[in-house]
């Protein structure tokens, strides 16, 4: 029963769309990071059943194309030609008990032939090293220096660079990527993994005993390295299985990762190659297939794992290599057969396009990016794509809009700053008119003022609305800034302001806030409007200042404070005008800036908040008639106050939450009996 | 003067006595006499010879005989000489282990020169099926019939599913008894009693199983009704199989080979296991289009094709309520209750399929590489399953149980014989005689109609996908792709290409588009297009001869949508019935109760008649059934019942386009929508066979999957020319990141201003072709060499499809490279 339900319970999903003859999806990443569903990438081609293979675990390309596979149940190496369908060479050897990994030389040295294939035996304990004809050349077993005696030499993947230099990935080792000379003697450890651990795990490292840590589970050890490869250029690349980060290394002649900060798509990965173009292709033990351009950018993702026998389908990925026509081979050792992917129109596309990009063909690559955003207008690779040779070919407008559609806020600023920049660039002598004419304007309109009073009834006009009282109780708030010392006298004393303009400026306050996490410019919007949760937001803070205001007056009361609940509610409320002139300011600037004026932004926010903050300062003070210690000391006890109170409240909701639930299910049992 | 009283009591009276004349069946009661019960006789004794083989009838083409031990029907072919059993028929005490008894024995006495080598070899090289080594294999192998059941310990956690088969029993874990007699003196018609004892944990159960068997000139026929099933151990009937080894091929023989004595060295024996020859030929399953799985030494274990007629069902398929999507396109549906064998080249085949108890039957097609090292295909029948009976209210601790009512239904299996090529039969041994010996049957049942179509292009179908919901600060905000002027301007610019064949559907055309749209409603707005807007592109397109209907799923659904109270079914354990997706906004759907389905159908059909519209697109319980658990329960036949009379109703009305309709729609089908080009590529399946299309063409028009995803190629074209099947788009005026953060986002491709180009070249090409066999009827389709097909028609036209790379000729006609050729015709 359960096999049928793997079989067929997603069977269930609304009738969507799917391609043709693909059997699993292919998802790209949108502007969020999230996977979504793109068009076919490969589509399965072969299965090979028939080669008798036992939990087969590598396989390599050689220089005639056809596939060298390490079959380790049967201890041996077969080189199999997939047009022909027949084995051409068959490798065993008394010595070699279960090959694990593959290599094979594509280039002509003094120290390795083309062809050479090496071969990695954790059970044997050695790395062969056979020509293509498959006779025995030298073998390397434990490496007999000192800095390695008392580790285990259990060889499980192998990659060889044209010195003949091994890179070896070994059983467990967590030391990280052996490098041996082409004589076999240990170099040292060319890359290793660092353990990556959470705040909290940092924490409990910290404070815990060591017994204590064990218990927890939490993995102190580095992550282990599953798979190495050299490409044609010579560059190592790794990739390891149990970390979220750096899964998958492109290393330098240092062993340093050159692409660190790339999104890696799976946390078990069990294979990678690299083909001649430089992309990226990683195996993970979920199933799934991965692709990245040589920059680590994500391309794209699909496979998956599932019992039935199915075409595409994997029990257990464990190797990948790319043939020369760009066909996927796959290993299943699960299953025990190879499987084979072919890329569709659309892969073929995008590794062209990524390819003419870096020959800086930028017209070849948009007219490629365009086919492939026909084929799939939602891909967020193509919109950069195109958006990057657009910015090479200096179409500046073109390349923000198709930044702007993939979320790339980084290479949208730098295009938006050019914009920016030929806009300043013709338009500057134009405002410097304009704003001269208006000076001018405005000074002659003054002196005509003075003698004519022509602006009398503007001024007049204009008076008459600041007269209104509820206008004018706002507009004091701009006083208060000026002069806090005096104006909060004057709040306390009900000469100026009013409990409405209060509330109005606290409503003023939220929708500037609002506004400033919501509606800033595209560039410094990191949450869509649509994420947000209004609900929280205006209930944090309508809560928070309430409890605020409450607390500090029952703090003040207590310590012989002055100031009624009402004062203090305006002595808030009234300090809010820098915050609002900041929130308001900055995400104005916000749409008319880059990254490079990122620190305007914060100052202008900061200050904004900090001198609200000030004033607030100021208001308890006045109100209170406190000492600068006492305001101090009055206002930590009222934070302190407010966290308490906090956590009670929380404290209450859950439980109130176990007496509904307790309540609702006592009303279904009853109901339950009764009608049964 | 008439008091109310009075006319209340006239009114009940007439309707009380009205029954009475409008009661047209007869109902017969206790006061009546009943028909003849059936008369059972037993096959006399002198029947059988000495093998144990008797015979029960001859007809023009067959003669069927009976092995009473083994309950084997054997049926020889008269037309090609082929004799097919329902079992393999083999002694199953004849074992591997007996043989080799056998031979150290002789190997004893022809070293002790008690017998010659000759006699040693003669007793002892005796090839022994290697499947009489194992428990159950022979009697599989035999039985007409096998059930299997839940039993449970008192210490189990868990139910056990018990296998029982209906051949002899060489154990004496249970004991069955089984016989075959006439009935009715007819020596066409037979009865097979099977009756088990000793069943069950505490071995204290029995079940009772009666089939009958009616043999004719196209095969033969079993019928188990439901009535006919007895016996205590029925409430924990699981299923019923038949005919498990009809056709099997394959076997692992144990060919014992003896030595002669040496000098010193005395004679021995020993064996090897050998592969027997295998059949050529093949299985076929209605996997998506079709798929034949031939028959092959495999060397690696693959699964089993196990397919569940018209989908799988989420109230008895899946054990819990809810489960979850994956990352893999989900297997096609058989969507046909039909399966079949060929032996041999255009020589031997059958084709089996049900007539009843459809809704419960599985496909099983088991490949050389299991226990048993055969290929076998048969048909299982399902009673009761395993769900995960609940008892928390956060679900949790799930208690496995069995349910406590069976699927009520009769089984009718048809097995007809075809034999012979298209040379010298209508039906010829082969998929294709296969496909034409059921759509046979379907057209004589009404299952099925010929269409003819006065118009010279073949159609196109466009859809057009409207708007659907996204998150926003507060609920959901619609995002419109499409408007109903924007399909306005599509349409026209169109037709100006000179394609008129259109029919479309309007996806998302209500208010909150596609996934929010109220299935039970029909609420429009100006955004989209407002009622008006609707009718008057509607009724402009209608004179130009293109229907236009408004599409709507009606199976799946979610709580944003519509209130789930009373309306979405539920599972076994109580709850609704659910899957969690990675979709967003909404991410749960759940399934509409097939009562709601058929009442929003109704509702909504009668505002698009209203609306003027002709034509109504349907999805969801086209393809799906579902067994409902609210209240009383609603099986899939139920299901199936409304259905059909909910669409029975609309057929005069409309012009009905269906997505993927199992064959209980097929009557009420006029296009058959998204229609599958492929079957789910399972490892064993070696071929892809357009045999759906070969059952459809010319009763129905046949629309391809959207060749917007990966369907545009010059060989996706070759596919629907090979396949008889019309093109069909997708399209939105916007570009389809407007829907990017929307449930529709996996329409990745569809703005029009992209497609139109696509559009006219795809349609010319298949129109090219497939403008010359319109009402023409497919009478073959041949593989002329790996890569180039020949499909013939009823009014001569050939048409060749050359699929490789490099040009073909063909009897003298040169096929381009990734093209097609049109031959013959009026």
């Amino acid at each position: 029963m359960a096999l049928i339900a793997i079989i067929t319970f997603f069977s269930f999903l609304p009738v969507g769309v799917y391609a043709s003859s693909s059997t699993t999806y292919t998802y790209a990443l949108d502007d969020n990071k999230h996977y979504v569903r793109t068009q076919d990438a490969y589509l399965p081609g072969q299965t090979i059943t028939d080669l008798a293979l036992d939990k087969p675990s590598d396989i390599a390309i050689d220089q005639n194309n056809h596939l060298v596979i390490a079959d380790m149940g049967n201890a041996r190496v077969i080189v199999y030609d997939p047009v022909s369908g027949a084995i051409t060479l068959e490798i065993t050897d008394p010595q070699m008990l279960g090959p694990t990994g593959i290599y094979v030389c594509m280039e002509d040295s003094v120290y390795v032939s083309i062809g050479d294939i090496y071969v990695a035996d954790p059970t044997a304990g050695y790395v062969f090293h056979f020509d293509s004809a498959g006779n025995l050349l030298e073998q390397f077993g434990k490496p007999t220096s000192v800095m390695y005696e008392s580790l285990d030499f259990q060889p499980e993947r192998v990659a060889v660079d044209k010195a003949g230099i091994m890179y070896i990935v070994s059983k467990g080792t967590s030391d990280g990527i052996i490098q041996l000379s082409n004589t076999g003697e240990f170099q040292g450890f060319f890359a290793s993994n660092q353990v990556h651990l959470t705040w909290f795990e940092k924490l409990q490292q910290l404070v815990y005993t060591d017994a204590q840590l064990e218990n927890l589970g939490i993995n102190f050890t580095p992550p282990v390295f599953t798979s190495v490869y050299i490409d044609s250029t010579g560059i190592v690349y790794s990739s390891s299985s149990g970390q979220a980060v750096e899964n998958i290394k492109k290393h330098n002649t240092q062993g340093t990762n050159m692409i660190a900060d790339m999104f890696v798509s799976s946390s078990k990965l069990s294979d990678i190659f690299v083909d001649k173009q430089g992309i990226i292709y990683t195996s993970d033990q979920g199933g799934f297939i991965d692709v990245y351009t040589n920059d680590g950018e994500f391309i794209y993702t699909f496979g998956t794992i599932n019992d039935v026998s199915v075409a595409g389908f994997f029990k257990t990925l464990s190797a990948i290599a790319v043939d020369d026509n760009g066909q996927i081979w796959t290993v299943d050792s699960g299953n025990n057969y190879l499987q084979s992917f072919m890329p569709t129109d659309y892969a073929n596309t995008i590794y062209s396009a990524i390819i003419n990009y870096n020959n800086t063909n930028y017209e070849e690559a948009i007219r490629l990016w365009q086919e492939v955003l026909r084929l799939n207008q939602l891909s967020i690779l193509a919109h950069n794509g195109i958006a990057k040779n657009y910015l090479q070919i200096e179409e500046y407008s073109l390349a923000a809009e198709h930044f702007k559609i993939a979320g790339n806020r980084d290479l949208y600023s730098e295009a938006f700053w050019e914009i920016r920049n030929i806009w300043l660039q013709n338009n500057l002598i134009t405002i410097i008119e304009l704003l001269a004419i208006f000076g001018v304007v405005a000074i002659a309109l003054k002196l005509v003022n003075r003698k004519y009073h022509v602006l009398a009834p503007v001024q007049s006009f204009g008076k008459k609305i600041s007269n209104i009282k509820l206008i004018n109780d706002v507009m004091y708030m701009s006083q208060v800034a000026k002069k806090p010392g005096d104006s909060f006298y004057y709040l306390r004393r009900h000469r100026k302001g009013s409990y409405l303009g209060g509330v109005l400026i606290l409503i003023l306050t939220f929708f500037s806030y609002l506004l400033f996490v919501a509606g800033k410019g595209f560039i410094f919007q990191y949450t869509a409007i649509k994420d947000l949760d209004l609900n929280s937001i205006i209930l944090g803070f309508v809560v928070l200042i309430g409890l605020f205001i409450i607390c500090s007056y029952l703090v003040t009361s207590i310590q012989d404070g002055e100031g009624t609940m009402g004062e203090i509610f305006l002595g808030f409320a009234y300090s809010m005008y820098p915050f609002i002139i900041a929130c308001i300011a900055s995400t104005l600037i916000s749409y008319v800036s880059t990254n490079n004026e990122v620190f305007l932004l914060n100052t202008i926010f900061y200050v904004g908040l900090f001198y609200t903050a000030a004033l607030i300062f100021i208001s308890i003070s006045e109100i209170q008639n406190y000492t600068v210690g006492q305001t101090i000391k009055s206002i930590l006890l009222t934070i302190l106050f407010v966290i308490v109170i906090l956590l009670v409240l929380s404290f209450i909701q859950m439980t109130i939450k176990q007496v509904f639930q307790f309540l609702e299910e006592f009303i279904k049992e009853a109901i339950r009996n009764v009608i049964n | 003067m008439l008091s109310i009283k009075k006319i209340l009591l006239v009114v009940v009276m007439m309707l009380t006595i009205t029954p009475l004349f409008i009661d047209a069946s007869y109902v017969s009661t206790g006061r009546d006499t009943q028909e003849n019960p059936d008369t059972i006789s037993d096959i006399p004794a002198a029947n059988y010879d000495v093998a144990g083989y008797a015979k029960l009838t001859e007809n023009d083409n067959f003669i069927f005989y009976w092995q009473e031990d083994r309950d084997v029907l054997v049926i020889h072919d008269k037309r090609n000489g082929y004799t097919w059993k329902t079992g393999l028929d083999i002694d199953p005490t004849y074992t591997k282990a007996e043989q080799s008894s056998l031979c150290k024995d002789l190997k004893r006495q022809y070293n002790n020169d008690q017998i010659t080598y000759e006699e040693f070899e003669s007793g002892c090289a005796v090839p022994v099926d290697t499947i009489t080594g194992t428990t159950s294999g022979p009697l599989m192998a035999n039985s007409l019939l096998y059930f299997e059941y839940f039993s449970k310990g008192a210490s189990d956690s868990v139910y056990q599913n018990n296998t029982v088969y209906s051949s002899y029993l060489k154990s004496t874990l249970y004991k069955v008894t089984s016989t075959l007699q006439m009935l009715n003196g007819d020596e066409n018609t037979y009865r097979f009693t099977v009756y088990a004892q000793n069943l069950g944990v505490d071995k204290d159960l029995d079940l009772n199983i009666i089939v009958d068997m009616t043999l004719s000139e196209d095969g033969f026929v079993l019928n188990l009704r439901n009535e006919d099933l007895s016996g205590t151990a029925l409430p924990y009937l699981s299923s019923i199989g038949l005919a498990t080894f009809l056709g099997a091929v394959g076997g692992i023989d144990a060919v014992f080979y003896t030595t002669p004595k040496v000098d010193t060295v005395l004679g021995d024996y020993d064996y090897t296991e050998v592969q027997r020859d295998m059949v050529d030929g093949y299985s076929f399953v209605p996997d998506g289009s079709g798929a034949l799985i031939r028959f092959l030494d495999n060397s690696v274990s693959l699964s089993k094709y196990n397919a569940y007629v018209y989908g799988s069902d989420p109230s008895q398929s899946i054990q819990s309520y809810r489960s979850w999507a994956g990352t893999y396109v989900p297997f096609k549906t058989a969507s046909i209750p039909v399966y079949g064998m060929a032996h041999g080249n255009d020589q031997a085949a059958y084709v089996a399929y049900a007539t009843s108890g459809d809704p419960y039957m599985y496909i099983i097609s088991t490949p050389e590489e299991n226990i048993y090292h055969y290929n076998y295909t048969h048909a299982k029948f399902n009673y009761n399953f395993l769900f995960d009976k609940l008892y928390t209210l956060d679900g949790d601790n799930p208690v496995s149980s069995i349910s406590d009512t069976l699927n009520v239904f009769d089984i009718e299996m048809h097995y007809d014989f075809l034999s012979g090529s298209k040379e010298t039969s209508d039906y010829p041994a082969n998929y294709v005689g296969m496909a034409l010996k059921y759509k046979d049957y379907l057209l004589e049942h009404g299952m099925l109609n010929e269409m003819t179509s006065a118009l010279e292009d073949i159609g196109i179908r466009l859809d057009f996908l409207m708007a659907d919901s996204e998150s926003s600060i507060v609920g959901y905000v619609t995002q419109v792709s499409t408007t109903s002027d924007q399909v306005d301007y599509i349409l026209g610019d169109i037709l100006s290409m000179g394609i008129s064949n259109i029919s479309s559907g309007l996806i998302g055309w209500q208010k909150d588009g596609v996934t929010l749209g109220n299935p039970s409603k029909a609420e429009f707005t100006s955004a989209i297009g407002t009622k008006r807007n609707y009718e008057d592109l509607i009724a402009k397109y209608l004179d130009l001869g293109i229907d236009i209907s408004l599409y709507q799923d009606y199976y799946n659904i979610n709580d944003q949508q519509i209130n789930l109270y009373r309306v979405a079914a539920k599972h076994p354990a109580g709850w609704y019935t659910r899957i969690l997706t990675y979709e967003d906004p909404v991410s749960v759907f759940y399934y509409a109760r097939p009562v709601a389905s058929v009442q929003w159908l109704n509702k909504q059909s009668e505002t698009f008649l209203d609306m003027g519209a002709r034509s109504i697109t349907v999805d969801g319980i086209t393809t799906k059934l579902i067994t409902d658990y609210t209240g009383d329960v609603t099986y899939r036949s139920d299901a199936i019942a409304l259905y059909q009379d909910a669409f029975n109703r609309l057929d005069d009305d409309f012009v009905v386009n269906l997505t993927k309709p199992n064959l209980y729609l097929f009557p009420y089908t006029d296009r058959y929508l998204q229609i599958n080009m492929y079957s789910t590529q399972y490892l064993i399946e070696t071929d892809t066979v357009p045999f759906l299309q070969l059952l459809l063409q010319n009763t129905m028009e046949l629309y391809a999957i959207y060749s917007n995803f990966s369907f545009y190629t010059d060989s996706d074209v070759l596919r629907m020319i090979d396949y008889n099947v019309y093109p069909s788009f997708v399209l939105t005026y916007q570009p389809s990141f407007v829907l990017a953060d929307t449930n529709s986002a996996e329409y990745y491709t569809t703005e029009y201003g992209l497609y139109k180009d696509l559009i006219q070249s795809v349609y010319e090409r298949v129109n090219g072709a497939l403008s010359n066999v319109i009402n023409a009827q497919w009478e073959n389709r041949e593989v002329v060499e790996l890569g180039v097909i020949r499909n013939s028609y009823s009014n001569g036209v050939e048409i060749l499809i050359n699929y490789t790379d490099v040009d073909k000729t063909v009897d003298s006609t040169v096929i381009p490279a990734m093209s097609y050729v049109v031959l013959g015709g009026e």
